[in-house]
């Protein structure tokens, strides 16, 4: 069994658009880390790349999902917006 | 007198000049081609990345990562370079947070620079981080001047002039210590913990703050997943400021990300909180309560990382213990210390500072 070392919401991680990467801070210094598709394919442990340390991120797999689906319908949306013009 | 420094080094905050993953042997922090004088250092400070150096003079050195602007230098620095912006201030005091950083003058000014997204340097929400050093302006209502200041991950306290205490930052854990009435959206950055007056010491962690009152109460505030405000963990935070216990002769308070510690006049320390990694350094029944930390002589200097501790006696030997992942604890191994155990034992040690995941040290050979 993985010993966490702490459950994070996903609403306190920071969320880099350019790389689709959640960051929340590690005590080392470095940061936790979880890409968009990880979460999306049900993944919830999110580890930091300079140390042992992993915490397990609080989210709704669902709701994630439906969000995520929505703001990719939206931003089709705006590229077709954007031809026609 | 030399600088050592050890730990963490991930984005070259140790001052060597290279970045590395850690060290786990303390080394010589090179000065040769600086004006910066190990014997002048009076304050180390640093957050995940960074590093501050203040010295008698008043002025303040930084290297390591620079990418919210907390170096408060034009250019990135592996190693220690003097902030030319604050030149003209005789510089008191310093703090950083995760990624930002404050300093206070000797008048009563203070400066912040870094990442100030959630409006943790007190700026207005439309700064999202800045990497010149800008004062610090409030009306005359919130404080007429500062006297020092402890930055969190995500939140600082301030000290003021008259002794009253001013938060910026994200409240979301309760941190700032405004009960309800705090708002991450707001425009309004900072506001004055209501009713508290007479604050001599504060320190913030992770999501939560400590503060010290002239009379001897400490009172704690924020997150208490861990037991970090001194109450049973049955209550998960709290959004005012709690009396957790109060004492005589109580000089400081100290702060890791989720462990909490006082200092007595007589040099006796007592701590309280997160136990997983032995940042208590000792075994608990129950961590959450404020107990004198066995097996350590009588302290002269303390201070807390994230996660490890470094704990100066009167006698000037140096004690490390906690999280040592990344040799942290300068023992020279990766085993997580357990209790205060003597480092640098060939060195007559002046004074030392644990920074996040970093620790650094001024001392002579015997």
């Amino acid at each position: 069994m993985t010993v966490f070392h702490d459950e994070i919401e996903i609403e306190d991680f920071e969320f880099d658009e350019e790389e689709e990467i959640y960051y929340y801070p590690c005590p080392c210094g470095d940061r936790f880390q979880i890409s968009k598709e990880e979460l999306i394919a049900g993944e919830e442990i999110a580890t930091c790349p300079s140390c042992s340390l992993v915490v397990k991120v609080i989210y709704d797999l669902e709701e994630f999902s439906e969000k995520q689906e929505e703001v990719e319908i939206l931003t089709d949306n705006l590229k077709k917006l954007k031809v026609t013009q | 007198m030399l600088l050592y420094s050890w730990g963490a080094n991930s984005y070259g905050q140790l001052g060597l000049g290279y970045k590395s993953e850690e060290e786990i042997v303390p080394k010589e922090v090179p000065l040769d081609n600086s004006d910066l004088n190990a014997d002048e250092i009076v304050s180390i400070a640093g957050g995940a990345g960074h590093t501050l150096i203040l010295n008698n003079k008043g002025q303040v050195y930084c290297c390591g990562w620079n990418k919210m602007g907390q170096l408060g230098s034009f250019e990135d620095t592996l190693k220690f370079t003097q902030i030319e912006i604050l030149n003209g201030f005789k510089i008191v005091h310093i703090s950083c947070g995760w990624d930002f950083s404050a300093a206070v003058s000797e008048c009563g000014k203070q400066f912040v620079w870094g990442n100030n997204n959630f409006t943790q340097l007190g700026l207005s929400k439309s700064i999202t981080c800045t990497g010149i050093p800008s004062r610090l302006q409030v009306s005359q209502k919130l404080a007429t001047g500062f006297q020092k200041v402890s930055c969190g991950l995500r939140h600082s306290a301030i000290i003021t002039k008259d002794k009253e205490l001013l938060m910026t930052g994200s409240g979301k854990n309760g941190q700032l210590g405004l009960g309800d009435n705090y708002d991450d959206d707001n425009y309004l950055s900072i506001s004055k913990v209501p009713n508290l007056v007479d604050v001599i010491s504060v320190a913030s962690g992770e999501n939560h703050t400590v503060c010290l009152k002239e009379d001897g109460t400490v009172l704690t505030w924020g997150e208490n997943k861990f037991g970090q405000l001194g109450l049973n963990p049955n209550v998960d935070k709290s959004f005012v400021p709690v009396e957790v216990f109060s004492g005589v002769n109580l000089k400081e308070v100290y702060a890791g990300w989720t462990h909490s510690a006082v200092l007595t006049t007589s040099g006796h320390l007592l701590n309280w909180g997160r136990n997983s990694y032995g940042q208590l350094g000792s075994s608990r029944v129950s961590p959450f309560q404020p107990v004198r930390v066995p097996n350590l002589p009588e302290i002269e200097h303390f201070s807390a990382g994230s996660e490890h501790n470094l704990a100066l006696t009167k006698d000037n030997k140096l004690f490390a213990w906690g999280w040592n992942e990344h040799g942290s604890c300068g023992t020279g191994d990766k085993k997580d210390v357990l209790s205060p155990t003597q480092i640098m034992s060939d060195f007559k040690v002046k004074i030392a500072f644990a920074c996040t995941g970093s620790s650094f040290a001024v001392l002579e050979l015997l």
